[in-house]
């Protein structure tokens, strides 16, 4: 398993968001959380991503305990989080903010261009605006450059909280499309509001409810599912 | 004819000589708004510091100037440097998580704090660095001070060398990264702890090296930190908080306009008229010269 999250339990104050939450996602696999707001996924990605320390639990990733390491240690480690809300470098150039994305990596420049191609390809309208402030960007490019970033050090896990987000629906689709090419290096756990969307090109998925998973399985066997069909994909 | 634009021309380099003091010491204050966000106002009792130990420094050093100035520099710059370093590790690391206006009222319990020691160990008196600069030389028809062409060619090339480091080296672009989006900065793996105690640094050499090219001409005394910090904040509202080269233009600004009216009209009235330009500025323009109304992510 790559990642294997056991029993993990995350309070605000008082206030329980994560209520002992199981999840495992495996090398080349796409896995989405399915959720309405507040149920925890973004709780949960923050976890892993080591800005929030959880109260008990634990979050193995390639056989190492990561529960409580900072978030710098994380992405070291392989796991990039790409956050609804982007937290790009508004007044750096899509350049800068990919050359960023590779800090952990810094030293070796060849494998920075190697990685510059990589999402240039993913990504073709970045390498236009190579030289534009990432501000000025309109909200799908933005988008496109914070998955860039996040992609930029090679990491064996990709957490995407809300891709579609400011995205056209043909945008979206063919962020979903970037999914499916880049999961053989790189698993990826999505979270969605558009849960049909994640779930045609996603492996597996979780259902989460008020901290805790509600149910999981084969992506179709979900999406299937009649009352995910009514709460999450409004048929 | 030529007097006249002699003296202009005096004037003028005199202005520019004192705002390159004021914007390297409002440089120091801005990196480190531009990070924490907090308004830094022990910053002017760096540089304060920075000269006393340019002033010790070059007392021990000996009585060849060459060497006993520039183991001033030295001293001050590392002096000043190390103090921002111990100010965040001490008080402001721990303030963090507080509200941010502990983080003031602790910046001016820093001022009075540091301005205090000074004065009990070194006394109120004024204290002088003795500079191997200390002749005129002749540029075409002007009879210019060697200790202020110093000060104008290092303080440009220390502001150059400073864009280079921002805009050109790894550590330099996570810098102003941490000051953009410091999650961002945590995301891409930068440990932003690191980063801000080096901002801390480089704010802190900033001001030493503006104290010991200035300490020559103005002299060494307690409250000599608190004058410029007034000035050095103004300069920083006025040209935009966190914004880089709204510090030098301001700081560039207020030297000229306090030079040109020192050296024509009336030198008391000097602040009041700098200081009433910068409020008008502020008036017509409240985001600053280079400020930017959008805040940051």
């Amino acid at each position: 398993m790559l990642l294997e999250v056991k029993d993990l339990h995350v309070a605000y104050g008082s206030y329980e968001v994560l209520r002992g939450v199981n999840l495992e996602i495996d090398y080349g696999e796409i896995v989405s959380i399915i959720g309405s707001n507040g149920a925890g996924k973004s709780t949960l990605f923050r976890t892993i991503s080591g800005f929030i320390k959880p109260k008990s639990g634990s979050i193995r990733f390639d056989g190492e305990e990561i529960a409580g390491k900072s978030p710098e240690e994380i992405v070291t480690i392989g796991i990039t989080h790409c956050p609804e809300g982007r937290f790009l470098f508004p007044d750096l150039s899509v350049y800068k903010n990919l050359l960023l994305g590779y800090f952990t990596n810094r030293r070796d420049k060849d494998g920075f261009k190697k990685r510059l191609e990589y999402v240039f390809e993913i990504f073709p309208v970045l390498r236009e605006r190579i030289n534009q402030r990432a501000g000025t960007m309109s909200g799908g490019e933005q988008q496109m450059l914070a998955i860039a970033r996040a992609l930029m050090p090679k990491p064996k896990l990709l957490l995407l909280d809300e891709p579609s987000f400011g995205l056209s629906p043909k945008l979206s689709w063919s962020v979903f499309e970037v999914l499916k090419e880049i999961k053989n290096d790189t698993a990826v756990l999505v979270s969605e509001q558009n849960a049909s969307l994640s779930l045609k090109v996603s492996d597996r998925a979780y259902v989460i409810e008020l901290g805790e998973i509600r149910l999981s399985g084969k992506a179709d066997e979900v999406m299937a599912n009649p009352e995910v069909k009514k709460a999450y994909l409004g048929i | 004819m030529m007097i006249e634009i002699n003296y202009f021309i005096n004037v003028l380099i005199g202005g520019l000589v004192v705002g390159f003091i004021y914007a390297l010491t409002a440089l120091g204050i801005t990196i480190i708004y531009g990070i924490l966000q907090i308004p830094d106002f022990s910053h002017g009792n760096r540089y304060m510091l920075g000269a006393y130990a340019g002033f010790l420094a070059a007392s021990i050093a000996g009585n060849m100037l060459e060497i006993s100035y520039i183991a001033a520099i030295l001293a001050a710059v590392a002096v000043s440097a190390l103090v921002g370093v111990l100010s965040y590790l001490l008080v402001y690391r721990r303030l963090l998580d507080a509200p941010h206006i502990t983080s003031f009222i602790a910046a001016i319990g820093l001022l009075m704090l540091l301005e205090g020691f000074a004065l009990a160990v070194f006394g109120p008196r004024y204290q002088h660095i003795h500079t191997p600069f200390d002749y005129m030389v002749l540029v075409g028809a002007l009879r210019i001070s060697a200790q202020r062409l110093v000060i104008l060619l290092s303080s440009i090339a220390t502001i150059a060398f400073l864009f280079y480091f921002l805009k050109r080296t790894i550590t330099g672009i996570a810098l102003e990264a941490v000051a953009q989006s410091p999650i961002g900065a945590r995301l891409v793996g930068i440990n932003t702890d690191k980063i801000t105690l080096i901002a801390f640094a480089i704010a802190g050499a900033l001001a030493g090296f503006a104290a010991a090219l200035i300490a020559p001409i103005t002299l060494v005394y307690p409250i000599m930190g608190a004058e410029l910090n007034l000035k050095a904040f103004v300069i920083c509202v006025v040209g935009g908080l966190g914004n880089i080269p709204g510090a030098i233009a301001g700081g560039l600004v207020l030297g000229i306009v306090e030079s040109i009216y020192g050296g024509y009209f009336d030198i008391r009235w000097k602040n009041l008229v700098a200081f009433g330009i910068l409020v008008a500025i502020l008036i017509l323009k409240p985001e600053g010269l280079f400020g930017k109304k959008e805040r940051r992510a």
